[in-house]
């Protein structure tokens, strides 16, 4: 990896986790509201990188948003989770013939491969966060719920920040 | 080698269990937490950019609590003067010195998880101390629960953590305060027997058991109230006085005889 990729992630690490941190964790609308944006790191991350490194990034990302947040081991275990289960649904979706280090996105995955990939990965995302936040099957509709609109909002999201053409 | 991955996958997913398990032994180990240095000056530096757009809404809340304390400090002189009256000599009005409030600003607060937390911008350094009450104008906010040298953590009401002994202003009866993780807007007393007389529109106050607050701080207004028939107690539920949307400046309750009232409790235990 050269400096000037390995310059551009380490950017859009610190600016995810600020944005996160700063502006998503904070939106008081219906009181459920917390989409993680922050997954778009995860999600775009070129396919070429190590599968262990990808693991210790993702681990640290969590960690950080633990540490802002007061909950501790909950954002590091959701987190490293779907990185690792992240090139399983690749494989699962994108077709064998496409090269081999890409970073995913809608220009070079097409719409409908990359919608199917960023939905599996997001709600993932939000349902085990969501879970682990609530730590019992007690009101687990409420934890649905909250799965169910901030994916949303999460996926509407990370698809204004894609070129479609 | 091949297995590095799943071997690496396991131990992180470890690690992170094992944090979400012991949470609650994690909550006093402040570098955890967001009052850790690094976490509380980036809250801090966002607070005072954020803090401008607040500024109105603070302002009215200040000049009415302005306003409450001219009141009262008209009232308290016209008493005073009648006691000197009477007693030339010896004024037998004590000032209440059992409770101080130290005040702080909230550099970081949330209201949409399950479980809520707020940053203030004081510390030990300030005078502050786990275990301590923290109140605004507007009535009860929470319990401190890690300290650093600057800043400190609170577990607000809207927190499952947070149990406080609470009673309705009219009638008297008792009951723990607790949030049910749904609208943090809206608050449960729970274990209030159902021979209890607790009305809608009652208003809630602390009952002033425990050290952490004085007694008689709003905490809420019973806005439901029902007898489920196979429970026990009362389901009654409390808009709360406090609007944890819009927190800015609070106080910290500091108790002075905090050792005292322990040592004679465990005296009288014996």
């Amino acid at each position: 990896m050269s400096t000037n990729v390995l310059l551009k992630h380490t950017l859009r690490f610190i600016v995810l986790v600020l944005l996160q941190v700063l502006i998503f964790n904070n939106i008081r609308f219906l009181g459920y509201v917390n989409p993680l944006l922050y997954i778009w790191f995860i999600l775009s991350l070129p396919t070429g990188v190590n599968r262990s490194l990808t693991l210790v990034v993702a681990f640290l990302m969590g960690g950080l948003l633990d540490i802002f947040s007061n909950t501790p081991g909950m954002y590091a275990f959701s987190t490293v989770f779907v990185a690792f289960v992240r090139k399983d649904f690749l494989q699962l979706f994108v077709p064998r013939d496409i090269y081999t280090d890409y970073e995913p996105s809608v220009k070079v995955l097409g719409f409908p491969t990359f919608l199917k990939y960023a939905t599996c990965m997001v709600v993932l995302l939000h349902l085990l966060l969501f879970s682990l936040e609530a730590f019992s099957f007690e009101r687990y509709w409420l934890v649905l719920l909250k799965t169910l609109v901030n994916s949303f909002i999460t996926l509407l999201l990370v698809f204004s920040t894609q070129k479609f053409k | 080698m091949r297995y590095g991955v799943y071997f690496l996958f396991v131990i992180l997913e470890a690690i992170s269990f094992i944090f979400v398990v012991n949470q609650n032994s994690f909550q006093h180990a402040s570098f955890l937490s967001s009052s850790n240095r690094a976490a509380a000056s980036i809250y801090n530096a966002e607070n005072s950019i954020v803090e401008y757009f607040g500024l109105s809404e603070s302002n009215k809340q200040l000049s009415v609590e302005n306003t409450e304390l001219k009141n009262r400090l008209v009232q308290i002189e016209s008493q005073l003067s009648q006691l000197k009256d009477t007693t030339t000599k010896h004024p037998y009005v004590v000032a209440d010195q059992q409770f101080q409030y130290i005040s702080a600003k909230v550099i970081s607060n949330s209201v949409n998880k399950l479980q809520n937390y707020i940053t203030l911008n004081k510390g030990r350094l300030d005078g502050i101390e786990v275990e301590m009450g923290v109140v605004n104008n507007q009535g009860v906010v929470g319990i401190v629960s890690a300290v650093t040298d600057h800043f400190s953590t609170v577990i607000p009401l809207l927190n499952p953590k947070s149990r406080i002994s609470c009673k309705a202003k009219r009638s008297n009866e008792f009951g723990v305060l607790v949030w049910n993780g749904v609208d943090p807007d809206y608050v449960q007393l729970e274990e209030v027997p159902r021979h209890a007389v607790i009305h809608v529109g009652d208003t809630l106050i602390t009952s002033g058991f425990s050290s952490i607050f004085p007694e008689g701080i709003l905490a809420g207004y019973v806005t439901k109230c029902s007898k489920p028939e196979n429970k026990t107690y009362y389901s009654i539920e409390a808009r709360t006085a406090a609007v944890f949307r819009t927190l800015s400046y609070v106080k910290v309750v500091k108790f002075n005889l905090k050792e005292e009232l322990r040592t004679v409790l465990k005296e009288g235990e014996q």
